[in-house]
């Protein structure tokens, strides 16, 4: 039952950065693909405060939202003129950069060997509560937020930037806040995470993982706020519910792979993929 | 910086020989790294003209050439550069089938964005059966020290000198393909505006399918290459498909483009692999190429252009 429950603490940690992404790819245009990156500055902020300042975890837990906040202040100036694939290869060489450090600089982060982290509470239940109620907000913020006068600004951003800044809806500030705001609940997400699993290394924020994020996000033609958590679901269960088909040791996590290979492009080929759908709407409002 | 130290002990303890030997050496290794980073940006870079689309599978065609000269080697006596002319061709197979089957049709069902997870679910489907079958570990095309080649105070290795002779003639070749040919023109009135393309009657899907076959050629060729020269594991390619890609970009998109950005990408990787430690090279890379980014004012950059 713990490890059920062990999964699904992390397809709700997973899943609300995964929506978050979502968001900023649909809804602004921006493809995000240093999401695992800006996790894991916010969860080696909190594991190093706790583990190496012996600073309570809760506060440890608080820091990661101003090395969020950096880490969106800096992605903000270093893509602020840029669009599309040039804006989705600066946060990828970001990502690459970031993960780099983490990994190099092993007096400070321990690098490939990793830090065994305190959990954040004694019973588990708990962590999954907290990340439940996370998890909630970020769905409720995105799915209020879309409907209001910046939902309408960050559409303006995406569909055409110039006019926007014609019209004065300042598309620079509301980049900002989409990155700041992102960034800042990237790295907290970030700081659970670590304590969640109790260990960190450098390859739980690899680009790997960062481009399985944009993938969880984008994969499911449902409704933005929940989308990045069924895709989480199946990015995490199916892969999981597949070790219990029986198959060789051996070559187990192989063919779970292979297999989870299969089932995405079976998704993509019918033409599931949510931002299919999206492009159709956009052509057809046309 | 224990690197450079030597370096400067050397030149002031025993004179320009030393010098000229390391300046040759990174010269040698500017080289190949550029002759990957070429082969496969190239065909990144057909793919996202023609395609609007960044093609990962360009990784299976790498890792189906690299595992089946491997597998050759080991089984076949016939002498490695036959091996990995097998290697080579059955990239192309592949690749055929790939966009015959899957990349051609997918390209009239999705967008973009679909077409690179697609391409990304292709990878780990490879990654996975090449796992599978030839197992996690690394694997070595030719075991023990390569022949070495001399040209004047350069040394470098057989397998170097193929891979850079071969990258400069594929490459020679393929700028001749997309600027004289017919279909050459077609690839640049789709990469121009695949709308206007489309109405004018140029057959869109299938030059699509020829440049998807090129790139699957060339991203073999640096396959079987990157086997022989170094040891190849399932999980290698999306490394090298990344910088790569960040070649293409900071090239331009364009062909030409794509093998100068390979061309700074290598110089940067070497340069900085020689004057710190080997782990911070590629962080150290790539933030030179992140202020090429975001400092570069036209060219290689797109730029939001005021209209009035």
């Amino acid at each position: 039952m713990t490890y059920w429950l062990d999964l699904l603490t992390l397809v709700l940690i997973l899943g609300a950065a995964a929506s978050l992404i979502a968001y900023l790819s649909e809804e602004a245009g921006i493809i995000h693909v240093a999401g695992a990156a800006v996790m894991g500055v916010g969860a080696y902020t909190s594991v190093l405060a706790a583990m190496k300042l012996n600073v309570p975890v809760p506060l440890a837990l608080a820091s990661t939202i101003l090395t969020g906040f950096i880490c969106g202040v800096i992605l903000h100036i270093l893509t602020r003129r840029l669009t599309a694939a040039y804006l989705a290869l600066v946060t990828l060489a970001v990502a690459i950069i970031l993960h780099g450090i983490i990994n190099n600089w092993v007096s400070v982060t321990e690098g490939p060997m990793g830090i065994p982290v305190r959990s954040l509470f004694s019973d588990r239940s708990l962590e999954i509560v907290l990340c439940l109620i996370l998890a909630a907000l970020v769905s409720v913020l995105i799915k209020s937020v879309t409907g209001t006068s910046f939902g309408l600004r960050v559409r303006a951003l995406r569909d055409d930037e110039l006019l926007s800044e014609d019209l004065l809806l300042e598309p620079q500030k509301t980049r900002f806040v989409l990155f700041t705001v992102s960034s800042c609940i990237l790295s907290l997400l970030g700081g659970i995470y670590a304590h969640h699993l109790r260990f960190i290394d450098p390859s739980s924020f690899n680009i790997k993982e960062s481009i399985s994020l944009l993938a969880m996000g984008l994969v499911l033609p449902i409704s933005l706020p929940i989308r990045g958590m069924a895709g989480a679901l199946l990015f995490i269960f199916i892969p999981e519910l597949i070790r219990f088909i029986g198959l060789p040791a051996t070559i187990g996590a192989q063919l779970r792979q292979a297999i989870f290979g299969l089932l995405l492009l079976i998704v993509i080929w019918n033409g599931k993929l949510s931002i299919t759908r999206f492009k159709e709407k956009v052509k057809s409002n046309a | 910086m224990g690197e450079v130290s030597m370096f400067l002990f050397s030149f002031q303890s025993t004179g320009s020989p030393i010098v000229i030997n390391i300046v040759g050496d990174l010269f040698i290794s500017i080289l190949s790294l550029w002759a990957l980073y070429a082969l496969i940006s190239t065909g990144f870079s057909l793919s996202f003209n023609i395609g609007r689309f960044f093609d990962l599978s360009l990784g299976v065609s790498f890792l189906t050439s690299g595992y089946t000269a491997y597998a050759f080697t080991k089984v076949s006596i016939l002498p490695l550069p036959v091996n990995m002319l097998f290697g080579i061709i059955m990239a192309g197979l592949i690749s055929t089938a790939l966009g015959f089957l899957l990349i051609v049709p997918l390209t009239k069902r999705v967008g973009s964005l679909s077409l690179f997870v697609a391409t990304l679910s292709l990878l780990y489907l490879a990654q996975a059966i090449i796992g599978i079958l030839f197992g996690e570990n690394a694997n070595v095309l030719r075991p023990g020290s390569a022949p070495s080649i001399q040209f004047g105070q350069l040394h470098l290795t057989d397998i170097d000198a193929a891979q850079i002779l071969v990258t400069t003639i594929l490459l020679s070749l393929l700028l001749v393909f997309i600027h004289k040919s017919r279909r050459g023109r077609y690839v640049r009135a789709i990469s121009d505006d695949p709308i206007l393309s489309r109405q004018y009657g140029i057959p869109v899907s299938s030059t699509l399918l020829h440049c998807y076959i090129i790139a699957g050629f060339l991203a073999g060729a640096a396959g079987v290459f990157y086997a022989a020269n170094r040891a190849i594991e399932p999980t290698q390619a999306m490394s090298i498909l990344l910088a790569a890609m960040v070649a293409t970009i900071i090239g331009g998109e364009s062909v030409g483009g794509a093998i100068l950005g390979a061309l700074m990408l290598a110089f940067l990787e070497t340069i900085f692999g020689f004057a710190v430690s080997g782990n911070w090279k590629t962080t150290v890379a790539f933030t030179a190429l992140l202020c090429f980014l975001v400092l570069r004012r036209g060219g290689a950059i797109t730029q939001i252009n005021r209209r009035l």
